[in-house]
Order: structure tokens, then sequence, then C-alpha cells
């Protein structure tokens, strides 16, 4: 097993080129945990 | 329904039906039929993922899972766009690499054909009992519609799929979906729209949160540590991301849609439009099915949401128990509407004591209609006439049947049918190609020419559409939809995902020893499924955990033969 992880398109390592998208997705799934907390808790 | 929404319903179905099958007319050789074209953008794979995964469960299911629990079940999908960011770096280059038309034949390059087999028959348990269930889908909707019965709407429904996934192949399932759940979509905003227009004036929207707090049905995060609660936010994350990574990644009725992308990148794309957008639209949907929840305190709801059943159980009911029922319904639930007023004036009042009284007597109200509808349904159970899974069912589609304008009925009653039979389509055709890529081929004498394995992969399709007739005619559900598939799912996901964790990321490891760790895994899980009771979610976790532990030690212990194959990079 020795895939290296790069862009097809680029040749750059996908993690550098997706770094940011991946920071998104995760920003996102923090901002609704906490949204939905503070929902739950006002509401309580 | 009208004639309006009938001829609706039959159009808006012939298009769907017509476009799919126009689509996918020159696509008729077996690379084209089982992967689909390879040219299918982001948006497609992003959609048609989301559509396979949502499917007419989720739509059917979800919200009558938000008005019976609130938005709880939402916790189930927090760990969903970590895996998809895991699969996206981990698993995708490598299935694109080694060019495969299913996820277990990559078990087949990196360890043997053993487990490449073991895998995808543990795939195919997995998802055949699955198939039974998704099947109620389309049966559901049809029987609610047409008011039969639900054994004739399942053979129907079931039928149809077979014809459609056959004709069409994989190309039809991925080029309808899209348009089906945009429809569906766009139905579900009318609906909530409509609700909101329909709510008495003076309930403000902070009135509407006020009240669904009230009823528990805003709580949607649990932060308790008690692993026999079904969702917590710790099962959620880390349950729900070993059940996401196993579903997204390892299932090959998933892999198959972005398996299907011109480009790696599409494929990525593809998975992080549904890393985004998966919690939002959880939300939206439960929601929406609080916001029924809601509107029907001020309207009386049916006791029964399956009407056709209640009124074939009423037209059996001599001895008058049932109509006793139905009007000790309405009597408790105008109690509860009136109490749920005197709150809403105290509340405009500010008069915070009666505020507090009122409250009281709203939850009292509330817990005695819900008794007479649990008596309802103990009731129904001894008529012995087949509802289906859940009465929570069928609160969308009762409520979409008793309040949309017409026009809309039809073309959202269509959409929901379509991506029934879509979705089906979508799993039955996973379920072909699984079985004549990782167990037919590999086990035949002599490799099947193109043309064989075509008509192959259609008989295996069609065998898998009967084998859930079959389980769908003789099953009896205890869970609602959304949830049965889902604990089905995690009793083998775990030991499944255990198996590709091995491949990408233990070298060292061997068939012989991943093989038996993960049999015996497999067989520790049935039996603490049988004798514990904590939360499903773990099942993937435990399953996973064990899987790899066990491959290490077997491993160490078993005679070393060949070195693990290399695959090519």
């Amino acid at each position: 097993m020795n895939i290296e992880i790069k862009d097809e398109a680029t040749g750059v390592p996908f993690l550098k080129t997706w770094s940011s998208v991946y920071t998104l997705v995760v920003c996102v799934l923090i901002i609704w945990i906490l949204l939905l907390t503070l929902i739950a808790y006002t509401f309580a | 329904m009208n004639w309006t929404d009938y001829i609706v319903l039959i159009s808006t179905l012939l298009a769907i039906a017509s476009y799919g099958l126009w689509s996918s007319r020159k696509k008729r050789n077996l690379h084209e039929y089982l992967k689909g074209s390879s040219d299918t953008p982001w948006i497609t794979i992003g959609l048609s993922v989301m559509a396979t995964q949502a499917s007419a469960i989720t739509f059917l299911s979800t919200p009558g899972q938000g008005y019976e629990d609130g938005l709880g079940f939402v916790q189930n999908y927090f760990g969903a766009p970590i895996a998809l960011i895991i699969i996206s770096v981990v698993f995708l280059p490598y299935y694109r690499k080694l060019n495969v038309y299913t996820a277990y034949e990559f078990l087949g390059h990196r360890f043997d054909k053993k487990t490449s087999l073991l895998g995808a028959t543990l795939f195919l348990i997995q998802r055949g009992l699955g198939a039974g269930i998704t099947i109620y889908a389309p049966a559901i909707v049809l029987s609610t519609v047409m008011g039969w019965n639900l054994n004739t709407t399942i053979i129907l429904s079931g039928l149809l799929v077979i014809v459609y996934t056959t004709i069409g192949g994989n190309e039809a399932v991925n080029v309808t979906q899209k348009y089906q759940f945009g429809i569906i979509l766009l139905g579900m905003f009318a609906a909530f729209i409509i609700i909101l227009k329909s709510m008495p004036s003076e309930l403000s929207i902070h009135d509407t949160f006020a009240l669904a707090g009230l009823f528990k049905k805003l709580d949607a995060v649990d932060y308790s540590v008690d692993i026999h609660k079904r969702y917590t936010v710790y099962s959620g994350i880390l349950g729900g991301l070993f059940l996401a990574l196993s579903y997204f990644g390892t299932d090959q009725s998933q892999v198959q849609r972005y398996l299907s992308g011109s480009s790696l990148r599409e494929s990525r794309l593809g998975l992080m439009f549904n890393a985004i957008f998966k919690i939002p639209m959880q939300v939206f949907i439960l929601g929406l099915g609080i916001l029924i929840f809601i509107f029907y305190r001020f309207e009386k709801p049916p006791i029964y949401f399956n009407q056709p059943v209640w009124n074939q159980a009423l037209a059996q009911d001599s001895t008058g128990h049932l109509k006793a029922l139905d009007k000790s319904f309405t009597q408790a639930h105008t109690l509860e509407t009136e109490q749920i007023k005197l709150w809403l004036k105290s509340r405009t009042a500010g008069d915070l004591q009666s505020e507090v009284q009122a409250k009281h007597s709203i939850l009292e109200a509330h817990a005695t209609t819900q008794t007479i509808r649990k008596e309802a349904a103990q009731a129904l159970i001894t008529t012995h006439i087949k509802g289906s899974s859940n009465d929570s069912d069928y609160v969308f589609v009762s409520f979409i049947l008793s309040f949309l304008p017409h026009g809309l009925i039809g073309l959202l009653i269509a959409a929901f049918f379509a991506a029934a039979l879509s979705s089906k389509a979508g799993e039955l055709s996973a379920l072909g190609t699984t079985t004549l890529i990782d167990l037919y081929r590999p086990l035949a004498k002599n490799l099947p020419s193109d043309k064989t394995s075509l008509l192959l992969a259609k008989l295996f399709t069609v065998i898998w559409g009967l084998v859930a007739i079959a389980f769908a005619l003789f099953a009896s559900l205890t869970e609602n939809l959304i949830q049965a598939v889902n604990i089905v799912g995690s009793i083998f996901y775990g030991v499944v995902l255990g198996l590709f964790l091995v491949a990408f990321f233990i070298r060292s490891i061997q068939g012989t020893a991943v093989f038996w760790a993960a049999i015996i895994s497999q067989t520790i899980i049935f039996y603490l499924y049988y004798t514990l009771s904590i939360s499903y979610l773990w099942y993937n976790v435990i399953g996973c955990g064990l899987c790899v532990l066990l491959s290490l030690v077997l491993e160490c212990i078993l005679p070393k033969t060949n070195r693990p194959k290399e695959t090519p990079s």
C-alpha cells in the first residue's frame, strides 16, 4: 500500500490544497453544535 | 387528492421515468451500467450522494421523528462531516487509482479473495435486510394515497423498482435523483410556509419556539455520558463518525455514486457538499416535523396518522372501542388547545404565575392525548391489520394530503414516490453489482463475457428485489423506518469499516488475520446486540475497534505466509 494522495490535476498533495475546505467543514460543524446547544438551553 | 393532483402525479411520474430512461438510453455496456458514465459533475455527485442517503425514507420518516421526539435525532449526524473528510482524503484516492467497480474489490487487491468475499457478504446481508425496510417507503406513499392494503403496495412498488432498475441501471438513478430531491425540498419549504401562515395570529415566532421547548422538542443536544441513551453528543460524534465512515466509505450504494465522478476533484467536491449541508438539512426536516407538531396543537390531528389502516380497523370495530377512543381523543385535544390559548394569553399579559400554571396544565392535557394515542395504537395491534412500521412514518404524508393546496399535493406525492423508487433502485443496483463483481466473478470457473455479465447483473438485481419484497411482507418493524435502517446498518458497519481501516492503515496485517478477526468481531457484535441495551451507534465503534484489535492479535499469533500484496500506485 503505497499510494501518494495527490491532486490529479495539479500534483499537489491533497491535504495542502484542500486544507481550507476541511477547516471550513469543521468550523461549520462546530457552529452547528454550538447553535443547537444554544437553542436547547434557551428554550429548555 | 382531486383530479388536478392525479394529473400532476401521473404526468410528473411519467416525465421522471422517461427522462431517466432517455438519459441512459445509450448506456448498454457493463462498465456504464454498473458505474454510470464517468463524467458526472460534482454537483450531481453531491446531490446524488445526499439523495441516496437522505432518500424518501428521510423525507417520510424524519418529520415524524421530529414530531414525536424533537431535534435530538440530529446528533446522529454530528460525526458525518468528519467522516466525509476522512473518506475524501483516504478512501477516495485508493478507489479511484485502483479503478474498482465496488469497494470490496479493493479488499481483494489489498488482502485476498476470501476477505473480499467476506466484505461483500457482510454488505449484502446488511443491505439486503435494509432493502426490505426501505421498500416500505414507496409502499407507504402508495397505500396512503390510494388507501390500498400495505402488502399490495409493497408488491406493486417492489416490482416497479425492479423494472426501473434493470432497464435504466445506475445512470438513470443518478440523473433523476437530483430532480426528485429538488422537488421534495421545494415541497418541504412550501409546507413550512403554509404551516407558518396557518398558525394562529396571536402565536409569534418566539412563542412557537417557547411552545416547542415546553414539549421538549428543541432538546437537540444531550451532553450526558449515559451509553444507554440512544442519541447523545458523544454517541453522535463518535458513533456517528464510525457509522458515516462505513456508510459513505464502504457501502457500495454510496461508493457507486461518487466513483462516477469525472475526476477526484469532482468526487471530493460532491462529498464536501454533503459534509456542509447534511446537518442543516436534517435540522430543517426535523424542524418541519416540530412545526407540524405545533400546528396540530391548534388543529386536531388524526388519532392515528395511518388513516387507511385506522379506517379499515374502524369498519371492523364491532365493540365500538375505537370510536370511543377517537371521541376521548377529540375531547382531550380540545382541552389541550384551550390550555395553550390560556398560556398564550397569560404570556401576552405578562402574568408569570398564570403562565407557569398554564404550562403544567398543557403538559397534563398533552399526556392524556398521548396516552389515548398509545391506546389506539395498541388496540390496532389486536386487529391484526398490517400497519407498516410505526405511525410516525405517516405524519408528513398525512399532513400533505390534508393541508397542502391541490396540484402541489400531486407534485409532492409524485416526487416522494419517484424518490422512493429511485433510492430503492440505487440500492438494488448496488446489491446486483456487488453480487456479480464480488461473489459471482471470483467464484465462477470461467469469467463471463461483458454481455453475460450485464445480464447477470440485472438478474441479481431482480433476485435482490424479490428478496426485499419477501422480507417486507413477512417482517414486522417496531422502530420507525429511519431508525430501523440505521440500527440494521450499525450492527454490520463497524466490522466492515474495521476491514477497510486495517487495509488502509496497517500494512503489516495479512488477509487471514483480518478475515478471522472480522468473523469473530461480527459474532461478538451479534451477541452484544441481543444482550446489551446500549445506543445502537456504539456498535459501529465497538465492531470497528474489535476488528482492528483482533487483526493485530491474530497477525502475531498466526504463522506468517507471504508478504501483503502491494497495491499499484
